[in-house]
């Protein structure tokens, strides 16, 4: 995934486009918005034409002598002022609901996608950066929405209409306003599209800035165990020090040109009070007019800030809207199928002539494997690191595709089952484990949340984590932190053992789950897993020998193939590259037993 | 997940309104900027007088030139002396524009950027338990997203309130000095003004920090999602998490509604306000005028003067709102600076000398912030290492063998007793000389994004490259290393990502002796690894040992084995120690313990 964005107007466009169909939800309400918004600019219209017509009056009745009363029009004016402040109640409210509304979806949406990409995705992409997508690139949307909505609309609704007011009362002070309004805008337009590359690096050094802190929270261990922390500092105020000179060159950049913009469009009051005042001086417009007209000036000059603020957040808006969209759009979803697995009991599982290459690694991770694990049986895998073996078996819940060749289960291939229901069958340990924050039960239950409570801890005792759960501070309820960092390695993984247990999974992966263990809980677990696995297919990654104890079958890789598989003792007895990889193991085992014997 | 996991520290501020002392510390962040600021007072105060100067303007032109017509000539040529000094008028505002703009943002960014120095600065130095109670995304949040959200206020604040308040002042004294009725008339609408910007006030402080903290824990949500993908998809969670986050989001909604509904009742009112205003000035004025008490000139400029005066008046209303929730996110970020680090050097701590390695634990206890009271993680903890011993911890999970090895490396501090290394109480030396000395190799395996090399160099970054290949042909991983696509250039994902758990490994315990420690500690490093790249390791290990102090947490008889102490820890007490040899021959618990490896396969 891209860190920076592209250069394409077209592709931006396109981006921007696809948030603001987020709206298309909410469709009548945003007209009503739109609708009350015209509203409202119409009425802020009519008032200076009302303090004009007021000077008028006064003004017939300073020269005839004939005073109207005052109050009728300022009268009118409270009425309209009032009318505008219901309005803007209203409005409001509508607005910020709408917006807020639009939002919420584009975040659902975003941290639907996330979840639901796969695991090369998520192999390649950066959390730091996926979560500040998430994050403040989605809160630049607010602003863009609420620009989009309203302020744009509100903008040159005002704009044109005022020109037309202006010209209506005197058309040669119309024209001047215009053509003062046309450049300025014109000009502030072209500076915001010069300034949008540099928008652009910007929002990069920034991510990178938010990347360091990332990285440097989440391996706060590794940065204090090797007392890093001042590198660390220094690495990111590198970071910060790229970001703040590029910010503030493309910030100065801005800030030297749009005021000279606006100035061209202030020359529109001088040339409005000579022109529209000779005007007056030769009786061809009422005073009252001219007043109108330059408070006309007056508030549109108010709105020229809001041009500049409205390209900004468009600019701004436009990176983060393709940061966003290129999640939402991602194609690396792994589509399920639709057929069901039949039986409910332990399934056969074939590898047909799979291989298999990571995106970013050697692409021979995995060549040509061949077997097959019958209904209900252990399967051991062995081999040494990088051998393939996590990689074999990560291919089953389908979290990677095979590259060629096919896995079936109960004959039918893992493309056409659905995906929901295949990862529901498959309970798999990983070797990291990973716990949420929440209770002791929930997280057991995480696989099946409507699990009653007898079952997570029947779950918790097959996993030989009962005991230690009811002794923590509030047993089962206890809260875990976000690592599980107040659990040791140990309990951790046999509350991720437990998890596995309860979704009573038709097919185990143990990706070397019992590592963290001491051997006794270990030999524990794998009585029970004896018990467990009755029933099921298991796949158990081993490094040791005794975890072979139960496997009915071995599986031997080397370097991404199958070089031997047969049943435990057939490979004790012949298998060459088995007893080369057990061979110190057991050589250990024998020294053992004769120093035993001789203290006997 | 539910909301009780959080520890909202910050529900407290909740109840603490704006304080003086917040504003007072903001303002100590912008003392190295003092020049800066005092010229872009000046700049402001010039900008609002040029500003006001044009109303005026348009008044003496509209009562000299406009009503009262002597020749066409003579006002002709007025009214265009007028226009043309509008224009220079125009032309200064706009230069003290450009210069102040200018001069905000140098301060503004100025102040954010020293604060995200600080932020991060100051995360370092936090202690361990800080980060287990504290959700990563929070974290980040304070360092990241709430500086950000300062920005507008930090740039522009102080120039729009300087601003505001003189033109609010210069106006309301222009008006007074036109026709002092007339402006008595009008400031009657102040006083209602003044108690809806009070409660303005006390309401939308609340409703921003409400915003802040859902916003924070939907960031935490998403945070963990990430981190936690494989498992949300291995469990086919995801229906139940979206629902879960939606839930959060409805939440996010809700406040910010709230947030709206405050700000758009007081905004429409302020416009109320404003033409009622503008009303008494037609009518009240307007009577004026007509008895000429008052010129249509000065009624003009009123008019001018009232939209004038209302704005800054706007402007304030919604940099009130910015400050605010500015006041919300830097509360945030000062209640981080101001947590005092757990382990901390203490004063007069002097560096430890470069360690020989003998490790002694005094009658240690221990226990985590999150222990039950009436609980010991470490009991009573006394032994001795020798310098270049091995020792094995060995244990049933959750007897103690981590805690031991924090506190060794201070990460965290005992209760009681204490921990002398060469004779020298490690409480009483600096974290970075202890550190320094240290390698460690934890259970998480964690790498950072970079290449291999810069991986490996991690613990120690003045080692040369020859160094770093030394260290990796030791423990095996050169091979490996040097068979990827770029070798030792390769880039690392995030947590490692396109390598293998084994391979992760091997790096990691490769970047722990590159880094050269005096001391040793390998925390279940080597059981997730293969036996023939076990194997490798533990050659590797045995000759780099040499000389070194090492403690082992390990469930391999072959490392125990090996060990010059093993010492047996039960529910946070040594129960046995000795050799592998002794402790066999006292058939206690340790050979029970072994008897389970020696079953036959």
């Amino acid at each position: 995934m891209k860190a920076s964005s592209s250069e394409k107007p077209g592709l931006r466009s396109r981006n921007l486009l696809g948030v603001l169909s987020f709206l298309k939800r909410y469709r009548a309400g945003t007209t009503l918005a739109v609708l009350m918004l015209l509203v409202n600019i119409g009425l802020e219209m009519t008032l200076p034409r009302v303090s004009g017509m007021a000077i008028n009056q006064l003004r017939n009745a300073i020269a005839t002598g004939i005073a109207e009363n005052p109050w009728n029009l300022a009268g009118l004016f409270v009425g309209l002022a009032l009318l505008r402040a219901l309005l803007g109640f209203a409005l409001g409210r509508l607005r910020n609901r709408l917006v807020q509304a639009t939002l919420k979806d584009i975040r659902a949406a975003f941290f639907d996608a996330v979840q639901r990409l796969s695991f090369a995705f998520h192999d390649k992409t950066n959390t730091g950066e996926l979560i500040s997508r998430g994050t403040s690139d989605i809160a630049r949307l607010q602003d863009f929405l609420f620009a989009c909505l309203f302020l744009g609309i509100d903008i040159t609704v005002a704009m044109l209409v005022t020109i037309i007011l202006i010209a209506w009362i005197s058309p040669i002070c119309g024209l001047v306003t215009f053509m003062t309004l046309v450049p300025t805008v014109g000009l502030i337009v072209y500076y915001a599209r010069q300034l949008h590359p540099q928008w652009r690096k910007t929002h990069d050094l920034h991510a990178e800035m938010t990347t360091a802190i990332q990285e440097n929270i989440a391996g706060v261990r590794v940065v204090k165990a090797f007392a890093r922390e001042p590198d660390e500092i220094a690495k990111f105020r590198a970071r910060r020090d790229a970001f703040v000179s590029r910010m503030l060159s493309t910030v100065n950049y801005w800030a030297g040109r749009v005021p000279m913009a606006q100035f061209i469009f202030g020359l529109s009051m001088p040339l409005a009070l000579w022109i529209g005042g000779l005007e007056v001086i030769h009786g061809r417009m009422p005073i009252g007019n001219l007043a109108a007209i330059v408070f006309y000036l007056m508030g549109i000059g108010n709105r020229m800030g809001a041009v500049g603020q409205f390209v900004n957040i468009i600019q701004n808006a436009s990176a983060s809207a393709e940061r966003v969209m290129e999640v939402l759009e991602d194609p690396m979803k792994i589509q399920g199928g639709t057929r069901h697995l039949a039986s409910k009991s332990g399934a056969l599982v074939s590898f047909e002539k799979v291989s298999f290459g990571y995106a970013g690694g050697t692409g021979t991770e995995l060549q040509d494997i061949s077997f097959e694990a019958l209904p209900g049986q252990t399967v051991a895998i062995v081999g040494a690191t990088g051998a393939g073996k996590s990689t074999l078996v990560h291919l089953i819940p389908r979290f990677y595709d095979p590259t060629s060749g096919r896995v079936r289960i109960d004959g039918v291939d893992l493309h056409e089952l659905d995906l929901g229901e295949l990862r529901r069958s498959v309970g798999m340990i990983f070797q990291e484990t990973v716990l949420f924050s929440a209770t002791v039960s929930e997280n057991i239950a995480y696989g099946r949340p409507d699990s009653t409570q007898a079952q997570v801890v029947a779950a918790a005792r097959a996993a030989h984590a009962h005991d230690f759960i009811v002794q923590l501070d509030k047993g089962y309820d206890t809260v875990i932190g976000e690592r599980g960092v107040s659990l040791s390695g140990g309990q951790k993984q046999r509350l991720a053992i437990a998890r596995a247990f309860l979704l009573d999974p038709r097919i185990l992966i143990l990706d070397d789950a019992t590592s963290s263990l001491d051997s006794k809980t270990e030999r524990l677990i794998q009585e029970d897993m004896r018990r467990v696995c009755l029933g099921r297919t298991a796949f158990v990654i081993a490094h040791r020998l005794t975890t072979l104890q139960h496997a009915e079958k071995v599986v031997v890789l080397r370097e991404g193939r199958i070089v031997e598989q047969g049943s435990p003792a057939e490979l004790m007895a012949h298998g060459i590259f088995f007893k080369e990889l057990f061979r110190e193991q057991q050589a250990d085992r024998d020294a053992d037993k004769s120093s035993a014997g001789v203290n006997t | 997940m539910s909301a009780a996991a959080d520890i909202l520290l910050e529900e407290q501020l909740e109840k603490r309104p704006l304080t003086l002392g917040l504003l007072r510390r903001l303002m100590v962040c912008a003392r190295p900027y003092r020049r800066v600021v005092i010229i872009n007072m000046a700049l402001t105060i010039l900008a609002v007088t040029s500003q006001i100067f044009g109303p005026k303007l348009i008044q003496l032109g509209i009562d000299h030139y406009l009503t009262h017509i002597i020749t066409f000539a003579d006002a002709a040529h007025g009214i265009l002396i007028i226009s043309a000094i509008y224009l220079a008028n125009l032309f200064l505002g706009w230069g003290l524009t450009v210069a102040m703009v200018k001069s905000a943002i140098r301060v503004g960014q100025g102040m954010m950027n020293d604060l995200r120095l600080t932020v991060f600065e100051h995360i370092q130095r936090l202690s361990l338990n800080y980060f287990d109670k504290t959700h990563q995304g929070r974290i980040i949040n304070r360092a990241d997203s709430d500086i950000d959200a300062m920005d507008q206020v930090l740039t522009w604040g102080a120039n729009q309130l300087l601003g505001s308040a003189l033109t609010l002042v210069g106006v309301l004294g222009m008006m007074l000095h036109t026709n002092w009725r007339l402006c008595l008339v009008v400031s009657t609408v102040l006083p209602p003004l003044a108690v809806a910007t009070y409660l303005f006030q006390k309401y939308i402080m609340q409703a921003h920090r409400s915003v802040r903290r859902q916003s924070s824990r939907l960031t935490a949500s998403l945070a963990e999602n990430i981190s936690g993908v494989r498992v949300v998809q291995a469990m086919g969670r995801e229906d139940e998490n979206l629902e879960n986050y939606q839930m959060l989001g409805t939440i996010l909604t809700a406040r910010a509604y709230d947030v709206a509904r405050i700000f758009h009742t007081y905004m429409p009112t302020l416009g109320l306000v404003s033409g009622i205003g503008i009303a008494i000035v037609l009518g009240y004025g307007g009577s004026l005028v007509t008895r000429h008490d008052m010129t249509v000139g000065d009624l003009a400029l009123f008019i001018l003067y009232v939209q004038m005066f209302f704005g800054p008046i706007q402007t304030m209303g919604d940099l009130y709102n910015g400050i605010l929730s500015a006041g919300a996110c830097a509360e945030r970020i000062f209640q981080l600076l101001d947590t005092v680090p757990q382990v901390i050097d203490r004063p007069n701590a002097s560096a430890l000398a470069p360690i020989k390695g003998q490790v002694r634990f005094e009658k240690v206890s221990f226990r985590y912030e999150t222990t039950p009271e009436d609980r010991w993680v470490l009991n009573e903890i006394d032994f001795v290492a020798e310098a270049g011993q091995t020792v094995a911890l060995v244990g049933h999970t959750g007897s103690g063998k981590t805690s031991i090895i924090s506190l060794l490396a201070r990460f965290y501090e005992p209760q009681l007793g204490r921990i002398l290394i060469d004779g020298n109480d490690v409480a009483k030396t600096t974290i970075q000389s202890l550190h320094r000395q240290l390698g460690i190799v934890t259970q998480e395996n964690f790498l950072f994004t970079g290449t291999i090399l810069d991986n490996l160099r991690f613990g120690r970054p003045e080692a040369t490259d020859d160094e770093v290949r030394a260290a990796a042909r030791a423990v095996g991983t050169d091979d490996l290393i040097s068979q990827m696509k770029e070798a030792y250039a390769t880039k690392v994902g995030e947590r490692g990502g396109n390598l293998s758990a084994g391979e992760r490994q091997l790096l990691c315990i490769t970047r722990a002796l590159v880094a050269q420690p005096r001391i040793l500690i390998l925390d279940e490093a080597t059981s997730a690894v293969d036996q023939k790249s076990e194997a490798l390791i533990q050659t590797a290990l045995d000759i780099l040992l040499k000389g070194r102090t090492t403690f082992v947490i390990a469930h391999r008889l072959s490392t125990i084995r090996k060990a010059s102490l093993i010492l047996v820890l039960h529910e946070g007490r040594i129960v046995e120690r000795g050799t592998h040899e002794s402790l066999l021959a006292a058939r206690g618990v340790y050979a029970g313990l072994h008897e389970e490896f020696s079953r036959p396969y």
